[in-house]
């Protein structure tokens, strides 16, 4: 009789454990099989930016030439080029970093150095961040409306310029904030102990500190400013006029390299030679400087990080 | 002597500060006001609740933007929202440093590809597999955008996440290790439910810039103003792809400000998607 109840209560702990066995090898099963599915999802990221560069660069490179580069489109041969759209590019990028780069500096500063809590610093924070929280559509509509209607000029580089400068103000005063932030209080201590004014103080020692920082902001913001389409589309325009295609006038129309993508592709320029050909060239050279300016924002990044260690 | 210099150079300081604070009042005031004058043509039922938007017949019914919009926004996160939450974790709790670092630089060269690099992919790459896949229509519309937008919208996503993942305290992973937890079980369990309010913020800031995107989306959506659009295949529109599109050739001043307060709507829109995030995560900071 007491064997058999052993045997049976045995037999209960035996199939107990067998069935947590079980259990543990489910979960052990779902654990690899979770593994695997975040595995993929992140190769999955990694070969879609993959064939998404290699794709670009494999359409466009052949066309790249000197020539390309340096030439206008032509409507009666072949091998037309992109060089007044590179022209106009750069035009705004500086342009436009030159508004952007003291007034976001210049915030960064008053913000870091001289704001006290309150709440006129409290707007000025909030404003930033809503400010780089809106569209950037929102941003062409506004530049529209103030640059081109009400100051009166009308689709131009310049309106194109200030508003982008508008658009990447928040960032330029984030990234340059944070930097003169990260100047250790012992540099400033030093300073003032010395005898050195405020102002000596931010321009002797604060912002030759921050400065690659200060640099690193610049260089991201240029590669924004060289990728931003939709604003520039309500305020610069689409179109290069053929009879001023490397002039210095801010007040003309202008078309730059992203804008010329996607009208090329979706507006259409009829008559224009190898339009197709010329749009995917301009994306290659788009991707090419994208990829430049990122790689050298990082590598100023990583300098100052070390920089900064060695502060310490 | 001295004083007053130093007066001088805050207030220059302080001028370039006040310039943000003057550009986004600004920007609310001038958008707003134009867009609202669109109310002296048409009442607000109107534009609201109107099916139609044709510029031919000065017709200016919101619904084919606003669903659009919404439309796009939506499978846009339904797709991305797992991948990015799979991804941040693949890097918080498996990879190794190395291809931690990997995918972090990965992730930022999406984030700084132009849109129209990927309007121009959309087009060449999404558009196509769209058509030959429903073998009906043009393949532009909202499935190719949203399909386009997965990708615009992971750097968003993944960054905010992987934040949220890496600010839990270690105690929360060590208690879960030492009850015997396999790795999946610690994330399903434990790490995921306490970074809630950090996923959350990172759809929700996803979803704002789904809503934003103009020109990937114009390039692929097709552009059709005039109806709500039927299926997911055929031709539509969003709100930013309407106003870029159509912006530059408004000559009536009825169809521009129209326009203008279908931008002011997005603004809105943003900045309800941004309050949203400011009290899930300011009653998350209460809570713990």
């Amino acid at each position: 009789m007491s064997n058999t109840l052993l045997e049976s209560s045995n037999q209960w702990i035996k199939s107990d454990l067998e069935d947590s066995k079980r259990t543990l090898q489910r979960h052990k099963l779902a654990d690899r099989i979770a593994t695997v599915v975040m595995s993929l999802a992140a190769l999955l990221l990694v070969l879609v930016l993959l064939s998404v560069i290699s794709i670009l660069l494999y359409k466009g490179l052949s066309t790249i030439s000197w020539k390309f580069l340096t030439s206008a489109g032509t409507f009666t041969e072949a091998g037309g080029g992109i060089g007044p759209q590179i022209f106009v590019s750069v035009y705004i990028l500086f342009l436009s970093l030159l508004f952007t780069t003291p007034l976001g500096v210049g915030a960064a500063i008053y913000l870091a150095e001289y704001a006290k809590p309150g709440r006129l610093t409290t707007a000025i924070r909030f404003s930033t961040e809503t400010l780089a929280s809106v569209p950037s559509i929102v941003f062409g509509i506004f530049g529209a409306i103030v640059f081109l209607t009400i100051m009166g000029l009308g689709y131009s580089v310049l309106s194109g310029a200030l508003t982008l400068t508008l658009l990447n103000l928040p960032l330029m005063v984030r990234i340059a904030e944070d930097a003169i932030r990260a100047v250790p209080n012992t540099y400033r201590e030093a300073s003032l102990a010395l005898a050195g004014t405020q102002w000596e103080t931010i321009r002797k020692i604060i912002l030759p500190a921050a400065l690659p920082g200060i640099i690193t902001a610049i260089v991201l913001t240029g590669g924004r400013i060289i990728g931003e389409t939709a604003p520039l589309i309500l305020t610069t325009g689409t179109t290069i006029s053929p009879n001023a295609q490397y002039s210095l006038n801010p007040f003309q129309t202008g078309e730059t390299l992203a804008v010329h993508i996607w009208v090329l592709k979706i507006v259409g320029v009829p008559g224009l030679k190898d339009s197709q050909a010329v749009a995917d060239g301009t994306a290659a050279v788009l991707l090419l400087i994208v990829l430049i300016v990122n790689i050298g924002a990082a590598y100023l990044s990583q300098r100052l990080q070390k920089n900064q260690r060695g502060a310490r | 002597m001295v004083l007053k210099k130093a007066i001088f150079i805050q207030s220059i300081f302080f001028t370039a500060a006040a310039i943000l604070v003057l550009a986004s009042l600004a920007l609310m005031i001038f958008v707003g006001s134009q867009g609202l004058h669109v109310f002296s043509y048409m009442n607000p039922l109107e534009f609201f609740t109107g099916t139609t938007w044709d510029q031919n017949t000065e017709t200016y019914g919101v619904l084919p933007l606003l669903f659009g919009s919404l439309a796009t926004a939506l499978i846009t996160l339904v797709i991305s929202a797992p991948l990015a939450i799979l991804v941040a974790l693949f890097m918080v709790e498996v990879a190794s440093p190395r291809v931690r670092q990997l995918m972090r630089t990965t992730v930022e060269l999406f984030a700084s590809l132009p849109s129209v690099i990927y309007g121009l992919l959309g087009l060449v790459i999404v558009v196509p597999w769209v058509r030959e896949s429903f073998h009906t229509g043009l393949g532009k519309g909202i499935l190719a955008a949203s399909i386009v937008l997965v990708f615009m919208t992971q750097p968003t996503m993944v960054a905010i996440t992987e934040d949220a993942l890496r600010a839990l305290p270690k105690t929360l992973r060590e208690g879960a290790w030492g009850l015997g937890a396999t790795r999946w079980q610690m994330i399903w369990g434990v790490l995921l439910p306490a970074a809630r309010p950090g996923i959350l913020t990172a759809v929700i800031l996803g979803m704002g810039r789904a809503i934003g995107e103009t020109m990937a989306v114009q390039m692929v959506v097709g552009n059709i103003t005039a109806r709500v659009p039927k299926s997911f295949i055929t031709g539509a529109t969003t709100m930013p792809a309407a106003i870029v599109t159509q912006l530059p050739e408004a000559t009536s001043p009825e169809h521009r400000a129209a326009l203008i307060m279908v931008g002011f709507l997005l603004l809105l829109i943003t900045f309800a998607l941004i309050a949203t995030v400011r009290l899930t995560t300011g009653g998350a900071g209460v809570r713990r």
